[in-house]
């Protein structure tokens, strides 16, 4: 199949892009007030049709009758090819945070959050885990790098959580929920917490290791045959000391990880989080600690915090 | 990728040069077969083979033997939170800043102090070094500390005199017995050696500091105790000219600590203020410092407004009110 004309990237919908979010440091709070009802609804599983992705193909070579022929010969051959390949969306936090992804947390897709110290990213990681074992019996890898899976948090915003689904059931009729194979009653703490698993690595040797284990369990042990998500928490720990001076494996550790994430992402339609610090001089303001060079490397969706103080 | 494997640069080379390019490569052959390719001896070559071949880092796999083969390191969520209802939490005794932390000194964790001198930092240490050692049978952590001073500033007498002060706590139950296990660390201060000397190399110190931090957070995590780190406070001047303090060493060192905490010291009253934690609220407590050591706030003095004895000290002593604290 050749490859697509340039243009069909700039149609689809989720591109590379960056946003800015001006996030309250009092996350929590935030959320309660637009909870309850506002809420949309937990889960979407969202199917792209692949007679969509042709139909736009089509509109944009009308011009040229051989072009479009030829193109139209691939759109086909795509149809059988992705016609299979949903896409999931997780919409587990407040509209307005939704909106701004688009729907959500799109699986097969790399979602990176950045910002300075204390500004929630932990938070938001823990509670978009707490959120997906809640609605689904998904399983989901946190990978700690800095001990910031404590149980007893996740515990209580699991809690939390699960009182979200109860509001928002009792005003919304069964018909509502869009998605299939949903348990609309969220389950004990417990069994929630056994789908996700947790790794706790603490140099980018391990943290590469792990993501290696990782992908050969999904294609060839199938031992994590219902891996939803991927959490990493936070990279630019493990990665930062080894970029720069005279180290010098900082790239190569860097693009082996990116190449790890990026494969697992893309193979078997897993969403993945990952977070990063931020570094500030004079010269540049605020910038994330991996630089953007990564960025190019990962295709990610960034989404910066930014803290009111 | 061999690029990626924890070897040390001239292996790296030597690997290019004879045309090795992935770690299947390597560990195809056996130790032996390589060291002759490679033109080294035996010792080199079996080390290269075992990292191609478990690709994590040796000399740390060989530090922690809890983490040494792959399926030790993930563990369920269900398995954590069980293992954190079991575990013996490490009281401070002064009780307002331990349920600041939810149960005590976060332990598999790194707690950071930060604060002006003379806010209360090795005070705290000293004393924290000594409730780790409260024996098991009265439901203390029985453990060692590791008291590492960079500054000079651990003060055996006073130690003695706060070692006092938790006995008295105890009601002088007898001799304090731990077990071997080291379940404490207290670096005092990290901030004093890397302040100064780092003007030019920012990153050489923001990159050695990294590597400490995740050394201590391995150790935390690995062998579940608690890390204790003491920082300092420099100034840092907003936009409009006004200054405020903040923790020293930048904010890269800030990403690296679990647990952050600010110990303030004003008109004569101790606070302590959480900036950053992943599992505690943030909350400001207020807290003094007796002979005995770092205590809760005494109770208010009781009313003497008619009596216009103000000279007259209602404020109990740091024995009586260390009785009224629950007993561990």
């Amino acid at each position: 199949m050749d490859s697509l004309p340039g243009q069909c990237k700039s149609t689809v919908q989720r591109t590379w892009k960056s946003t800015r979010l001006h996030l309250d440091s009092k996350l929590k709070d935030d959320n309660k007030e637009n909870g309850g009802g506002v809420m949309n609804i937990p889960f979407r599983v969202k199917k792209r049709k692949a007679q969509d992705f042709g139909r736009t193909i089509t509109l944009l070579s009308s011009v040229d009758e051989e072009k479009n022929a030829e193109v139209l010969s691939n759109a086909e051959v795509l149809d059988k090819d992705i016609g299979a390949f949903h896409e999931n969306v997780l919409s587990v936090l407040f509209p307005r945070l939704d909106e701004l992804m688009g729907g959500g947390i799109f699986s097969g897709e790399v979602l990176e959050l950045v910002g300075e110290s204390a500004v929630g990213k932990t938070q938001m990681c823990l509670m978009i885990a707490a959120r997906l074992v809640a609605y689904t019996n998904s399983y989901v890898a946190y990978i700690d790098t800095s001990s910031s899976f404590a149980p007893n948090r996740v515990q209580q915003i699991y809690q939390d959580a699960a009182q979200h689904v109860l509001r928002v059931q009792t005003s919304q009729s069964p018909q509502n929920w869009a998605g299939d194979g949903l348990d609309p009653k969220p389950k004990d703490f417990k069994i929630a917490f056994r789908q996700i698993r947790v790794f706790k690595v603490s140099n980018a040797f391990e943290l590469n290791t792990v993501l290696e284990e990782i992908r050969k369990g999904l294609s060839q042990d199938k031992k994590y045959d219902n891996l939803q998500m991927i959490i990493i928490d936070s990279l630019s720990a493990v990665l930062s000391p080894h970029l720069g001076g005279n180290e010098y494996q900082g790239f190569a550790l860097m693009s082996e990880t990116s190449r790890a994430i990026k494969h697992i992402v893309h193979k078997h339609n897993i969403a993945a989080i990952t977070t990063s610090h931020t570094v500030s001089n004079r010269v540049d303001g605020l910038k994330p600690a991996l630089g953007w060079n990564e960025r190019i490397v990962l295709e990610v969706f960034i989404l910066i915090l930014l803290c009111s103080r | 990728m061999i690029s990626s494997l924890p070897l040390s640069r001239s292996n790296l080379i030597l690997l290019h040069e004879h045309k090795f390019e992935t770690r299947e490569e390597i560990y195809a052959l056996t130790p032996s077969q390589l060291a002759r390719e490679l033109e080294i001896n035996q010792d080199e070559a079996l080390k290269i083979w075992k990292t191609a071949k478990f690709g994590d880092d040796c000399m740390t796999r060989s530090v922690s033997n809890l983490s040494s083969t792959n399926s030790k390191r993930e563990v369920s969520a269900l398995n954590l939170w069980r293992r954190k209802a079991r575990q013996r939490p490490i009281f401070s005794l002064c009780e307002d800043m331990d349920k600041m932390f939810g149960n005590g000194i976060r332990i598999g964790e790194v707690t950071e102090f930060c604060g002006v001198p003379g806010a209360g930092k090795t005070q705290l240490g000293m004393q924290i070094a000594c409730t780790v050692q409260i024996p098991t049978d009265l439901h203390g952590p029985g453990g060692q500390a590791i008291y590492i001073d960079t500054e000079g500033s651990f003060m055996p007498r006073r130690a003695y005199e706060i070692a006092g002060g938790v006995c008295k706590h105890l009601r002088g139950v007898a001799a304090i017995s731990s077990d071997e296990k080291v379940k404490l660390i207290i670096l005092d201060s990290i901030a004093f050696h890397f302040r100064h000397g780092f003007e030019d190399n920012y990153m050489e110190r923001n990159r050695t500091l990294t590597s400490i931090a995740q050394t201590l957070t391995k150790l935390a995590q690995s062998l579940q105790i608690a890390v204790i780190i003491m920082n300092h406070v420099t100034a840092r001047m907003s936009a409009s000219g006004s200054g405020s303090l903040t923790p020293a060493l930048g904010p890269t060192w800030a990403h690296s600590c679990t647990n952050r905490v600010m110990l303030e010291y004003r008109d004569g009253r101790r606070w302590a203020r959480i900036l950053k934690s992943s599992s505690c609220e943030a909350k400001t407590i207020e807290y003094e410092i007796g002979s005995d050591g770092v205590r809760n706030l005494s109770p208010a003095p009781a009313s003497t407004a008619g009596f216009g004895n103000e000279n007259m000290d209602f404020k109990e002593t740091s024995s009586t009110s260390s009785k009224r604290q629950r007993m561990l």
